[in-house]
């Protein structure tokens, strides 16, 4: 209904914005009514502060610190605070001081991850001149809730969201296919491969589980596709959405599990947290500009940030670090034998044992990232590199996992040779009917069934 | 040389562009339903050995057809039903009879076969496990399949089921019972009312045989809101009772009596299962169904039984179980009446007219399971007395 209101008032931008967000609103509202206070009230004092950047330049700076203390202080209080105060009492209580701290009973807001730092970039780019103010507050509030956007990013940028919000758009019949195909790849991801892999992920990781290092192995591997595809199959999802309502929004995965080193990996997972991070953080604190302990130690810092911003938990952090000691790692060592370069020369099959490498570098990762506790973390391992036998079970296991992984394997490994996100871009009418017959069939006769995304909890 | 073109107008082209629209949109949407539809077919092909090009329906892949009439396909599969070697749904068991379980055989049509219970969750498998927990050690074959009418029934159970020595059989004298006009019904039927026998709708018919329509009709339809189901299923409703009034015109529901040859067809049938049971030792227990009658149920019987109208209905469900409860005293059969145990609680127990839901055929082998009791206790006692007595 909102899409053909929408359709209609085709020709009045204005109008459109206010009727997205009236929608946003309703969307986010339908999971806590309550919560609509807190999204409204931090993007009135963003636009706030952003007005005072305008008409203060002498204060900026000022006014910039304010804005993100703010932004981080919100993040702090509603996802970290009850991680802090809980680890510092186990702090004291090591020392011998028994701590009685209170902790904060409240239910983390949805997406408050991802509409943060999407409202930051607004002052920051302010701040150092890229944008000019927004001075309409229903676009900027747009801005914040736009609900394609809002539960799980990508986390688009003010510098690129706001003129498109300010602008008439334009809705052609190639973006409207563009759209369509990316919603029902997405949906596909979502509900064929993710949630039928689900179930086998979350036996694995269950606390009474039994088995051996081959069922191990392949349960991460699982997990490794579910993650990739429930977040990458939203993220498509968010931008078929966007594409039909005429906004453009940047790709959030480039082939990850193509990459063939970690820093090829940061460029291809996640991209719009990872930029977001490398632009407004790692660069923040020097980049690479001041030597290599320096240039380490701010890749270490980010990729922890990286961590910490999925979650309030020692194995996120765990996570981040372990993807920072990656990074700086290939620092090191691509100053030598490993280069791209190199890696060019050895052809194909160096590019394959590449890529297989730090796919499997990424899935040790995803194992702190998953696990319950560093305690599951240390006995998968150990099982792994004790008891490797690929029982039945196991290859069970596999064939399962190969089964519902080969469409993805099928349409990225044409995407990759290919060089293009749309593999339907150049095909006729009959192959298109065929493409979206064999998906829905799937999707709907034997689709998985699951209650949300992975990524709504961050 | 330039290009040639045809002028048009700005009105033309704009015409001609929503023509190429609306046949491209055309093209596309006929070769995505042809996938759906070969998709199915290869699946259904793979998964229960349905045949790929022809027309075929459940019952078409799970019954086959032998000298005493339809049967289950032995291991047949299909969606949630599964026929174990024998063509019963259920689980497999052996010829020979164990010597500490007693064997139930329980006939009777889908109502039994089990139509919208989750596998496992039909009342014999219920009954079982009722038994089970009431310390019977008994194994309860379901030796029913829908659509079976009550003289296929006796046929059924003379030359199929007695090969396993069935100590009991529980007949389950659903509304397929008395309505089932089989073919030879139905002839002696219209010699007397002369009344044509109902033409498969080609409609009907054409879709039926489109897999894709079925199978995503079990598979979509659940997963729907409660409203759109309801709305979907009103349009389904509606239309196929549009069908089958104009396929039949003045004969649409045109059988508002129970005529006395239906009575006396049904005592007889009964009769027939009476004897055939106490000759074989076999102990018969009847029961009689629960109808749930509403509007909507009513309007759902129309398009199964188009000839059959809300007062024969009524009629009928007077006068059946009566004659039925007739036989069991005659004959010293034991008689369970199930209408008592859904009334009031119709739409929690059952999913229409005739059919329960988990929970109804939950109750339904609970009811039965207690009703059975005592006499099947008798039964095992009378066994271990026989064994013992063959003890040297």
């Amino acid at each position: 209904m909102v899409y053909a209101i929408y359709r209609i008032l085709g020709r009045w931008p204005k109008p459109q914005n206010r009727l997205l967000l009236i929608a946003s609103y309703i969307f986010y509202g339908y999971w806590d009514w309550r919560f609509l206070f807190l999204i409204a009230a931090s993007t009135a004092i963003d636009y706030w502060l952003g007005m005072l950047i305008v008409h203060n330049p002498l204060n900026k700076k000022r006014i910039l610190v304010t804005s993100v203390t703010f932004n981080l202080g919100l993040l702090f209080v509603f996802k970290y605070f009850n991680f802090f105060v809980e680890n510092f009492a186990v702090m004291m209580r090591g020392i011998g001081i028994e701590a009685s701290l209170p902790v904060l009973d409240i239910i983390l807001p949805l997406g408050i991850s991802f509409f943060t730092f999407q409202k930051m970039t607004y002052v920051i780019e302010l701040y150092k001149g890229n944008l000019e103010a927004q001075y309409d507050f229903l676009d900027f509030a747009l801005f914040v809730c736009f609900f394609p956007l809002l539960l799980s990013g990508p986390i688009e940028r003010a510098t690129s969201l706001l003129p498109q919000i300010s602008k008439p758009r334009v809705i052609t019949s190639d973006q409207n296919r563009e759209g369509i195909w990316l919603i029902t790849w997405g949906l596909f991801q979502k509900v064929y491969i993710a949630d039928n892999i689900a179930p086998m992920v979350n036996t694995l990781f269950a606390p009474n589980w039994s088995g051996t290092g081959a069922e191990a192995l392949i349960g991460i591997y699982a997990y490794a596709i579910q993650i990739y595809c429930d977040f990458s199959g939203y993220t498509d999802i968010a931008r078929g959405v966007a594409k039909l309502l005429g906004f453009d929004i940047r790709i959030n995965f480039d082939l990850p599990y193509f990459a063939t080193n970690p820093s090829d990996f940061w460029r291809r997972w996640h991209i719009s947290l990872s930029s977001w991070l490398r632009d407004y953080v790692y660069i923040a604190l020097g980049g690479s500009r001041e030597g290599e302990w320096r240039t380490s130690r701010n890749l270490f810092i980010t990729m922890v940030l990286v961590g910490l911003w999925h979650g309030a938990a020692w194995t996120f952090i765990l996570w981040g670090a372990y993807q920072g000691g990656l990074l700086i790692i290939y620092r090191m060592v691509s100053r030598s034998a490993l280069r791209e370069r190199h890696l060019h020369e050895l052809g194909l099959f160096g590019k394959s044992l590449a890529i297989i490498g730090m796919f499997h570098l990424t899935c040790l990762g995803w194992l702190l990232f998953r696990a319950q506790s560093v305690g599951q973390v240390a006995d998968f391992v150990h099982l792994m590199a004790t008891q490797f036998s690929p029982d039945p079970a196991a290859l069970r296991s596999l064939g399962a996992l190969l089964g519902y992984a080969s469409i993805l394997v099928v349409v990225q490994m044409i995407q990759y040779t290919r060089h293009t996100a749309s593999i339907l871009e150049q095909a006729s009418l009959p192959v298109r009917g065929v493409v979206y017959g064999v998906l829905f069939y799937l999707m709907v006769l034997h689709g998985g069934v699951s209650d949300s995304f992975i990524y709504f909890q961050f | 040389m330039g290009e040639f073109r045809i002028p048009l107008s700005t009105s033309s082209s704009s015409a001609v562009r929503v023509a190429v629209s609306c046949a491209r949109g055309l093209v596309f949407s006929i070769v995505f339903l042809m996938t759906l539809e070969v998709a199915t077919r290869v699946e259904h092909t793979i998964k229960y050995g349905a045949p790929l090009l022809s027309r075929y329906t459940y019952d078409a892949v799970l019954y086959s057809v032998d000298e005493y009439g339809i049967r289950g396909r032995p291991n047949a599969t299909f969606e949630k039903w599964q026929l174990n070697s024998f063509g019963f749904r259920g689980p497999e068991f052996s010829l020979d009879k164990s010597p500490r379980k007693l064997r139930i055989a329980c006939i009777g049509a889908s109502e039994t076969f089990g139509l919208h219970e989750q596998a496992g969750n039909e009342w014999p498998r219920q009954l079982e496990r009722v038994l089970r927990e009431q310390s019977i050690e008994a194994e309860v074959i379901n030796a029913a399949l829908a659509g079976m009418s009550l003289p296929q029934r006796l046929i059924h159970f003379q030359n199929r089921l007695l090969r396993f020595r069935p100590d009991a059989v529980i007949l389950m004298l659903e509304y397929t019972s008395y309505a089932g006009l089989t073919p030879a019904k139905v002839e002696k039927r219209l010699q007397a009312q002369t009344v044509p026998l109902p033409s498969r709708d080609k409609v009907l018919d054409g879709l039926k045989s489109l897999r894709v329509l079925t199978t995503f009709r079990y598979s979509l339809i659940p997963k729907l809101p409660d409203f759109l189901q309801q709305l979907v299923s009103d349009f389904d409703l509606y239309w196929k009772l549009q069908l089958r009034q104009r396929e039949l015109g003045s004969d649409f529901r045109s059988f508002r009596r129970v005529s006395q040859f239906e009575i006396d067809a049904f005592r007889q049938d009964l009769e027939d299962f009476a004897h055939t049971a106490s000759e074989n030792g076999v102990s018969l227990v009847l029961v009689s169904p629960a109808l749930w009658l509403n509007e909507r149920n009513l309007r759902l019987s129309y398009i199964s039984w188009p000839y059959i109208d809300e007062t024969w209905i009524r009629e009928a469900r007077a006068i059946f179980p009566q004659v039925a409860q007739q036989i069991a005293r005659e004959n010293d059969l034991p008689f369970i009446d199930l209408s008592p145990v859904v009334a009031n609680r119709e739409s929690r127990l059952m999913k229409d007219m005739a059919h329960f839901s988990d929970v109804g055929a939950e109750a339904v082998g609970r009811v039965i399971g207690h009703e059975v009791d005592t006499s099947l206790r008798q039964l095992l006692q009378s066994r271990h007395d026989m064994s013992r007595r063959r003890e040297p």
